[in-house]
């Protein structure tokens, strides 16, 4: 009990969370300079996303994840150790509850959330949107002349010499290589020979993986079925065992989305008489279960349907048509930063303005205490 | 004695400031032949927004040569002249070249003042084309300070030549001279003589006609004459497609038209032989010959003549903007004259501070208080000429930012802190205003909001807010720095540093409250925008620095690991921490916040952290000198 006590005495100390403070301000400059050569990304990836990192190639450092760790323990112990309810504090108490809560959300939205892109030309329609930075291997067999999904495999999880899990009876699938960003060699997107590999590029939607893969079939003779996958080529690698014909394909990521978007209109609006866009919207029609109606997102407004929102995020153009590209994020805990963000601004504004008061109600007490004090003496 | 002293001292102040109030109405008297005020509310269409013709002469002078005057004569003076008599205008220094390398490479002698006519950078546009075009070769992230400044000047003069081009069309020129005999008889004009492209236009039936019948001949057999008037509607062409629509815009979009509007030349290229039936044309032309006369009279009829035009021919969506406000912002120049007043009201607070004059200071705050005044003018009549919160880019963040610091420094006043109120928003308000004009060439053109910004109630709580933080964070550091001073001139006056710490404290907590709050609505804003709260990106990590800074004062203060002194110190840190969030970031180039990007600035903010440091350093040496003596 006396060492349990003494922990929180411990933890609970002002220069912990100072050094804590510190400590993150230290990264976050860091990692700010990092971005210039390396990417948000990469910064994210070494620095703030991350319980540690290695510098010099032998230090290890602690990561941002960390020190908020330490820091919210910090503040259980302050809480455990000091907490009163004087009127004076509430602000101060709202203001570190309100933190808490804000790291315990952000730590729990972090598994939950997911983000994909839905790109659609106008008279377009999709219930799924892609994944920009996570790959799936696709398994499709061919059977009288339709195609049945075989399942989907995410890249990430693939490993060198491990067979993947695969739903067809009889047919085996393991992974020969792995590259996670690389050029492509053969003669058309159907039929790549070779794979070479590249360095990882710190800008994430430039990074184009590739799989070599062995497919076998039990009682086929052509053993050691060669797939070579790569994500750029768009097309899938077609792979035929005997009287099974698969098709393999490395995309990117899909999410299936609980309504279906049909983009009917983007438009583009300018400031007259310049190319400086005045705003973006894109008229689509939203069928769901329990909804189907036309609805405008815009940058800004953008469309909220249960756990998911769908921003209005670029354009493009090609060969004379207008494509629109929507964010989606698939977020169950979104309300977290806006309710935690709250309480801590309630917090602020309580204990400023309970000290203001005190300032200018109280101006002789508050400007010459030292003076009482030594008439005290 | 000291009562007059302080009299005559008032008086040569307030004489200063009103032949400074006074220089700008004067002006327009002293330079020009002719009164062109009316000509400054005609309405023109610039970067998507209706704005007075004077505004749109502001802009570019701005951005030509980063004042507001040229050689004495006014923007509005400036342009007319550039409009009307381009010859006289091409010899007025307008173009700023900051780089003297590159003045170099263009084989112009650099000049201390930095600035340039359009005739010595014309007669170096060869050079300027070839060094443009190894800059064009560079992808836009690999370009340096050399390269900006070159692309800058390219822009600036295809610019101004568009605008001297505005009455090309009278000019005869040598280009459209034609030689063929024959074809200038039937056209009726000398062979061999520079005509102008209007008096060609006005021989247009004879074109036509002459058109027609080389379609009917064939190209293949063709006399001379023809193949004369086929050269001349070449040249015509080309002319016509090299002056496609230049600004200024003065003609209202017509529902025909699709509400484009039109210049001059555009005019001309739009209605061709018609283009005589224009009364807006007209009254232009007539306009520009009262100009050139000197005939003061005419020059206002045709004016309103052509603003009368103007109003009628606008489409009903194209109402045209009452620009009375714009013109009395414009005329008041409300941040410069503030500025002025801040900085004598400086003065006078040093001053009262060095002679222990204690009534200068009440003077010294009414200053303030005028300032704040015309600062408060300036920042409403801007949001109501824009229909905009008060920030939506670099340069209104430093205006709004020290009108809120100035409002510090006046509650300081207020809450009796002595002296130290009036110049905490004395040196604030000269300070930002000052910086604020160095960012005037790209924020102070009221220009219009790109799409991501424009959200009038994102700007308001998010902007606004985070701006608030700013300027408790500089004034904090501002009243930290007195403290400083104050507590190694005079460490035992313990009641006036008590005031001082306190002072700093509230101060910094304004800023943090601010900057907390104004950060958590920028999260809220990304979360509507980008689809994420938070992204790491360079502006948000600036923003959550300041935050951590003034938790790890805040924090280090209340758990007694720093006092008083330590806590001014961190204040001061607080402002280095500031300027790097708010401008450093900016030069990084990198993040989502691209609208705020800049490439100025960084010597001068490399410059003020040495600075800082070295304040800390001396005052730290001193003030652990007198503790240990």
């Amino acid at each position: 009990m006396k060492l349990i006590r003494k922990f929180f005495i411990t933890a609970a100390s002002v220069k912990l969370t100072v050094f804590c403070l510190f400590t993150i301000s230290f990264l976050v400059v860091w990692g700010t300079f990092y971005q210039v050569d390396s990417g948000v990304y990469a910064a994210q990836k070494r620095f703030f996303d991350s319980w540690y990192f290695i510098i010099a190639g032998m230090i290890p450092f602690p990561g941002v994840k960390s020190i908020i760790a330490v820091l919210a323990l910090n503040i259980v112990a302050s809480g455990a150790c000091r907490i009163s309810f004087h009127p004076a504090r509430i602000g101060i108490l709202l203001m570190h509850i309100g933190t808490l809560a804000l790291i315990a959300g952000t730590a729990f939205s972090s598994f939950l959330i997911r983000e994909s892109v839905l790109i659609l030309f106008e008279g377009e329609r999709s219930d799924v949107s892609s994944k920009q930075f996570e790959w799936e291997i696709a398994f499709f067999k061919k059977e009288s002349g339709s195609l049945i999904n075989a399942g989907f495999h995410k890249f990430n999880n693939l490993k060198t010499g491990k067979n993947i899990p695969f739903s067809m009876g009889g047919i085996t699938v393991s992974v020969e290589q792995i590259y996670s960003n690389c050029n492509a060699f053969g003669t058309s997107p159907h039929k790549i020979d070779s794979l070479q590999l590249k360095d990882p590029d710190y800008n994430r939607e430039r990074n184009i993986p590739g799989l070599v893969l062995r497919v076998n079939k039990d009682g086929d003779k052509k053993k050691n079925n060669k797939v070579v996958l790569y994500g750029g080529a768009g097309v899938p690698a077609l792979c035929i065992l005997g009287s099974d014909t698969l098709l393999i394909s490395l995309q990117p990521g899909h999410i299936q989305l609980p309504v279906e978007i049909e983009l009917i209109k983007f438009t583009k609006e300018e400031h007259p008489g310049t190319k400086t866009a005045k705003s973006y919207n894109s008229r689509v029609r939203v069928k769901g279960p329990e909804l189907n109606r036309e609805v405008v997102i815009s940058m800004n407004r953008p469309f909220r349907y249960k756990t998911f929102t769908f921003y209005q995020s670029s354009y493009s153009n090609e060969n004379g048509r207008t494509a629109s590209t929507l964010s989606v994020v698939d977020n169950p805990v979104r309300f977290v930063p806006y309710v935690t963000g709250i309480i801590i601004m309630l917090g602020l504004l309580y204990h400023f303005i309970f000290r203001f008061l005190h300032i200018v109600l109280e101006p002789e007490q508050n400007n010459i205490p030292n003076e009482k004090k030594s008439r005290k003496k | 004695m000291i009562n007059r002293r302080i009299e005559t001292v008032c008086t040569a102040l307030f004489t200063i400031i009103l032949i400074l109030l006074n220089s700008s109405l004067l002006a327009s008297t002293e330079k020009e032949r002719i009164s062109v005020e009316s000509l400054g509310k005609i309405v023109v269409l610039e970067e998507g927004r209706k704005k007075p013709l004077d505004t749109y002469a502001r802009n570019k002078l701005i951005q030509f040569s980063g004042k507001q005057k040229v050689s004495g004569l006014s923007a509005l003076q400036w342009i007319s002249q550039v409009i009307f008599n381009p010859d006289k205008a091409d010899r007025d220094l307008i173009f700023l070249i900051d780089n003297p390398e590159v003045a170099d490479a263009m084989g112009i002698s650099p000049r201390a003042k930095r600035r340039y006519s359009f005739f010595e950078l014309y007669s170096a546009s060869d050079k300027l084309s070839e060094l443009s075009n190894e800059v064009m070769k560079k992808d836009a992230s690999e370009l340096n300070a050399f390269d900006r400044v070159v692309i800058n000047i390219d822009r600036n003069l295809q610019e101004y030549f568009l605008i001297r081009s505005t009455f090309s069309f009278l000019e005869p020129l040598p280009y459209l001279a034609v030689s063929d005999s024959t074809l200038s008889q039937k056209l009726g004009v000398s062979a061999d003589q520079p005509l102008s492209y209007f008096n060609l236009m006005s021989r247009a039936e004879v074109i036509t006609e002459g058109m027609k019948k080389i379609q009917q001949t064939g190209i293949d057999s063709l006399n001379p004459e023809y193949i004369a008037l086929l050269d001349l509607t070449r040249r015509m062409y080309d002319l016509e497609k090299s002056l496609e629509n230049p600004h200024p815009h003065l003609i209202p979009g017509k529902e025909a038209n699709d509400g484009q509007w039109l210049g001059l030349w555009g005019l001309v290229n739009q209605y061709k032989s018609a283009v005589y039936d224009q009364k807006s044309l007209m009254y232009m032309v007539k306009i520009r010959d009262a100009y050139l006369n000197g005939d003061q009279q005419k020059f206002d009829e045709s004016v309103n003549h052509f603003k009368k035009i103007a109003r009628q021919d606008a489409s009903a969506e194209e109402k045209l903007p009452d620009p009375s406000l714009e013109l009395f912002y414009n005329k008041l120049n409300p941040f410069f004259y503030a500025k002025v007043l801040y900085g004598f009201a400086a003065l006078l607070s040093l001053l009262s501070i060095a002679l222990l004059w204690k009534k200068i200071s009440a003077v010294s705050f009414c200053f303030v208080l005028a300032g704040v005044i015309l600062h408060t003018t300036g920042i409403i009549s801007r949001m109501i000429i824009m229909s905009h919160p008060p920030v939506t880019n670099l340069y209104e963040t430093f205006v709004f930012t020290a009108w809120a610091a100035v409002i510090i420094g006046i509650v300081l006043e207020w809450i009796k802190l002595g002296s130290v109120g009036t110049i905490t928003a004395a040196v604030t308000g000269f300070l930002f205003l000052h910086i604020a004009g160095k960012y005037a060439r790209d924020g102070d053109t009221m220009g219009m909001l790109i799409a991501v910004l424009n959200s009038s109630f994102w700007l308001t709580t998010h902007i606004v807010t985070i701006s608030l933080g700013y300027a408790g964070y500089i004034g904090a550091g501002l009243v930290g720095h007195i403290y400083l001073v104050y507590k190694m001139v005079k460490a035992d006056d313990t009641v006036q540093l008590q005031k001082l710490s306190k002072a700093v404290n509230g101060i910094f907590y304004f800023g943090l409250l601010f900057t907390v709050i104004g950060t958590m609505f920028g999260g809220m804003w990304a979360d509507q925008a980008w689809g994420r709260f938070w992204g790491w990106d360079p502006k948000e990590n600036g923003a959550l620095l300041l935050i951590l800074w003034g938790l790890i004062v805040l924090h280090s203060k209340s758990g007694g690991l720093i006092k008083d002194t330590g806590a001014s110190f961190g204040a001061v840190i607080g402002t280095v921490l500031v300027m790097s969030a708010w401008i450093g970031v900016n030069l990084l180039g990198v993040g989502l916040h691209s609208y705020g990007f800049t490439a100025s600035g960084a010597l001068t903010l490399f410059a003020y952290i040495c600075a800082e440091a070295v304040f800390l350093l001396a005052s730290g040496i001193v003030l652990s000198l007198k503790k240990s003596n």
